[in-house]
């Protein structure tokens, strides 16, 4: 069995709701001790853009984003965030939210070519 | 005004990944390092915020090896384990 992980997320503004299951399918595998890494692109860089995660919340039975993304990054969880996809939307790596590192596609190919299987929403 | 390369490094090219970002720059960088002999060494330039994790990650992928960092800088040699042993030379710096 794999002891890594990765969800990649291509939703924000688009549709909260892939969003915030996203963050909920990462806080499971890092609750279940897998090193888990977050790809964030497309629209989804917006979930770790400073300002912007605090926008969704999608309801009962779902905490709000931030919540869910502030319990990932405490527990260690890695977010990776497309930089062209941040560059499109003339976002920099200065507007992203502390945890987040910018990243292409070597890190994100490197991670599953190491035999981490990946979920996307 | 981008800081100078480190005046340590001994290296043989160079290559300017520019402003690119992601596969453009893992592409373009494949493709000018293909040609080259194993135990080259290349300063890698390149301006992409994603840069300090890219290249580490492309590095252990291909069998290059990251000898030392100072963004937007990396000092690279191709393919040292494809080096004959006889012709290895010990440079430093």
């Amino acid at each position: 069995m794999a002891d890594t992980f990765c969800v990649t997320i291509t939703h924000c503004r688009t549709d909260g709701d892939k969003a915030t299951l996203g963050f909920v399918v990462a806080n499971a595998a890092l609750g279940s001790e897998k090193d888990t890494m977050i790809f964030l692109s497309t629209d989804g860089v917006y979930c770790a853009v400073k300002g912007e995660a605090e926008k969704i919340d999608e309801g009962a039975p779902f905490a709000p984003l931030k919540e869910l993304i502030n319990k990932f990054v405490a527990a260690g969880g890695k977010i990776y965030v497309c930089t062209p996809c941040l560059k499109k939307r003339g976002l920099s790596e200065t507007d992203l939210i502390e945890g987040a590192t910018p990243a292409g596609g070597a890190v994100l190919v490197e991670w599953l070519s190491n035999g981490s299987p990946c979920v996307a929403y | 005004m981008r800081a100078d390369i480190p005046s340590s490094w001994a290296f043989d090219d160079e290559f300017d990944g520019g402003e690119e970002t992601c596969g453009r720059v893992i592409i373009n960088l494949h493709t000018y390092v293909r040609g080259l002999a194993p135990g080259t060494r290349i300063v890698l330039i390149s301006e992409d915020p994603a840069a300090p994790v890219e290249f580490p990650a492309w590095c252990r992928m291909t069998r290059n090896a990251l000898l030392d960092m100072a963004h937007p800088y990396y000092l690279v040699e191709l393919k040292p384990h494809l080096v004959p042993d006889g012709d290895k030379e010990t440079r430093h710096g």
